[in-house]
């Protein structure tokens, strides 16, 4: 009976393997490196890594941009000291700002982007709600995902969107895309597809949509009438600001605004 | 009715048997049916484990420095891939949490899956089975068995014991007719003894003493002597007749008890009515005694203790049965040992008695035919 208890015993302790241990308290800061390293948002990844060259060129100073892992990723990591600079396309939440200061660097319109295959150049506001809805027949969206800022600068603009792409993405009718370059990849090679992107990093064969008639640009950006914008900027911990000062010191200059400019962004304008 | 001890015993033993039996049942299917959902869960979760491994593994190429930054992210894909049903817990090579999943509450069994990106371990996972639900079926499976074992138990239990209760009292019955018979068959040897040997003896010495008589004896001596032999044969003759019923033997059962009922209703007075078919089939010796002994004892309580002054005795042959009905004007049997007496004799033969009026000499005795002893 002592053998059969004992052995009952045993296969039921068997039966998985031992719980996680108690996690490591320690913060991820990494060995410390001469280059800068800079994460965050993909929407101002590209800017970012052109600033980068320029700063190399004009300085020397090595920074490296890494891929995407979202605002919330940049902000953390640059919070655990793991990066210098961390990239951010939407405002800071009160508990992610403590420690951190913010430097603002250009606005972005988000636009619906689309392959050359998608048979409209211009949405209205009702057709965009039933397409949310799923309700217009041979079109395919693709959705980003909940945490994504593109998501928040284009439902200001168009009451009632959040709640039909939450319906649409808990339905599974649609996919949802995590980062730009898989949203660029997926509107590349999906026919007839649209989805939620950045003006600025729409290049051909994607193009952006006009919504109500009113196409998309930085003028119509800077004259208020395209109102689905997000302002891109970078977070540092107070104590790396020496160490990020010439990446900053281009970004605001006449040199890195028109850098700006010609990347497809609108440059935030200078302090006075 | 002699005491035979079978049942308890027997329930003694068997009771534990049954209990450890039934218990061994109802333990044993929970047990089992729990552990086999278990490693099927944990089996379940280690599959999970190795597709939220791979969603890693792709994460880490990707963003080799800074892939538990993008735990959002990562977290959306792994939900929209189903793989966030249960509790989920990541660590990075330093043990440091990344929140992948949400926390894991109460009883879980954990698979962990080692995170690698070309044989160097980057992360571990570990994919946990929620088992309170499978606790809650465990129980419940448990409340089942637990009835099905009662019921089972108390019919392994209680169908042995009724048959042996049943067998001990056919062995009971058994024995108290062959009380009977054996008592009858002692009485029997012991008046053929009395009868062959003191009574033959007897009447020899008797006639030698008359014999002596008239050769010139003293007829006062002769005479007493003669006197003490008749008082000694009379005594035997009372002995042996008391002993065996003798008018069984010379007039058979009905004759016998006509003889009875008439020569004691002279002796008492008490007015004895009889009624009896013309003839009966060849009771077997001990159901006959102890039918006649049961005419005696009835007949004997009306003169002793019943006060009766009328008395009946029917006797009927009924298809396959012996009836015997008595009845009286007296009081009943207010002596014990008289009704026991009966009780225990109709019990040897058996067949059953019943007093339809208490309080009045009234029964009713049957005696089945097939089932009397030989």
């Amino acid at each position: 009976m002592r053998r059969i208890l004992a052995l009952l015993l045993l296969s039921a302790a068997c039966a998985g393997d031992l719980p996680p241990p108690p996690p490591s308290t320690a913060s991820a800061v990494l060995a410390p490196r001469p280059e800068i390293l800079a994460a965050g948002t993909g929407a101002l990844t590209p800017l970012a890594m052109a600033l980068a060259r320029e700063v190399w060129t004009g300085t020397g100073l090595r920074i490296r941009v890494e891929p995407s892992i979202g605002s919330g990723g940049g902000i953390s990591a640059t919070r655990d000291g793991a990066v210098d600079l961390g990239l951010v396309s939407r405002p800071l939440r009160p508990e992610e700002s403590a420690g951190l200061e913010r430097v603002d660097l250009a606005r972005d319109a988000v636009v619906l982007a689309a392959a050359a295959d998608f048979p409209h150049d211009d949405l209205s506001s009702a057709e965009v709600h039933r397409l949310y809805r799923g309700e217009l027949r041979g079109l395919t969206l693709l959705l980003r995902d909940e945490a994504d800022s593109a998501n928040a600068a284009l439902e200001s603009t168009l009451p009632g969107l959040t709640d039909e792409r939450r319906s649409s993405a808990a339905s599974g009718r649609f996919r949802v895309l995590d980062h730009d370059d898989a949203m660029a990849l997926a509107l590349a090679t999906t026919p007839r597809a649209i989805g939620v992107f950045s003006l600025a990093a729409v290049r051909p064969p994607l193009r952006a949509l006009r919504l109500d008639g009113l196409a998309p640009s930085n003028d119509s950006l800077a004259r208020g009438t395209w109102r689905a914008v997000r302002t891109l900027g970078v977070v540092f911990r107070p104590e790396r600001r020496d160490r990020v000062a010439p990446f900053l010191a281009l970004a605001s200059s006449e040199r890195g605004r028109a850098l700006i400019r010609s990347l497809g962004y609108l440059p935030m304008e200078p302090r006075r | 009715m002699i005491p035979v001890t079978l049942t308890r015993p027997f329930a003694r033993r068997l009771a534990p048997l049954v209990l450890f039996a039934t218990s061994l049942f109802a333990v044993v299917v929970p047990v089992a049916h729990h552990l086999d959902a278990r490693s099927r869960a944990v089996l379940a979760a280690r599959e999970r484990g190795d597709r939220v491994a791979h969603v890693l593994a792709e994460a880490v190429r990707d963003r080799p420095l800074l892939w538990r930054y993008d735990a959002a992210k990562l977290s959306g894909r792994i939900q929209q891939e189903g793989l966030l049903d249960g509790p989920l817990v990541v660590r990075d090579r330093e043990n440091r949490p990344v929140p992948l999943g949400g926390p894991a509450t109460g009883s879980v069994a954990w698979a962990r899956v080692p995170v690698e990106v070309e044989g160097v371990p980057v992360a571990t996972v570990w994919a946990g089975a929620t088992l309170a639900p499978l606790w809650h079926e465990t129980l419940r499976l448990l409340a089942g068995c637990l009835l099905l074992a009662s019921a089972l138990g108390a019919l392994l239990f209680l169908f042995p014991v009724r048959t042996v209760a049943r067998a001990e009292e056919r062995i009971a019955a058994l024995l108290a007719e062959r009380r009977v018979a054996l008592q009858d068959e002692e009485r029997r040897r012991i008046a053929r003894e009395l009868h062959d040997g003191a009574g033959q003896a007897l009447t020899a010495a008797r006639l030698q003493l008359l014999a002596l008589r008239k050769r010139g004896l003293a007829p006062e001596d002769a005479a007493q002597v003669e006197h003490h032999l008749d008082e000694a044969l009379d005594e035997v003759r009372r002995s042996t007749s008391a002993l065996i019923p003798a008018p069984l033997a010379a007039l058979g059962f009905l004759g016998a008890v006509r003889k009875h009922c008439a020569s004691y209703s002279r002796a008492t007075g008490i007015d004895i009515s009889l009624d009896a078919p013309g003839e009966l089939p060849e009771l077997p010796p001990p159901m006959a005694a102890g039918l006649y002994r049961i005419v005696q004892e009835a007949l004997h309580n009306t003169a002793r203790h019943a006060g009766a002054a009328r008395a009946s005795v029917r006797v009927s042959h009924l298809r396959d049965a012996l009836s015997l009905e008595f009845d009286d004007d007296g009081r009943g049997f207010p002596d014990q040992a008289s009704s026991q007496s009966i009780r225990e004799r109709v019990a040897g033969l058996g067949g059953a008695v019943d007093w339809p009026e208490p309080g009045r000499s009234c029964l009713r005795v049957r005696i089945p035919l097939g089932g009397a002893p030989a």
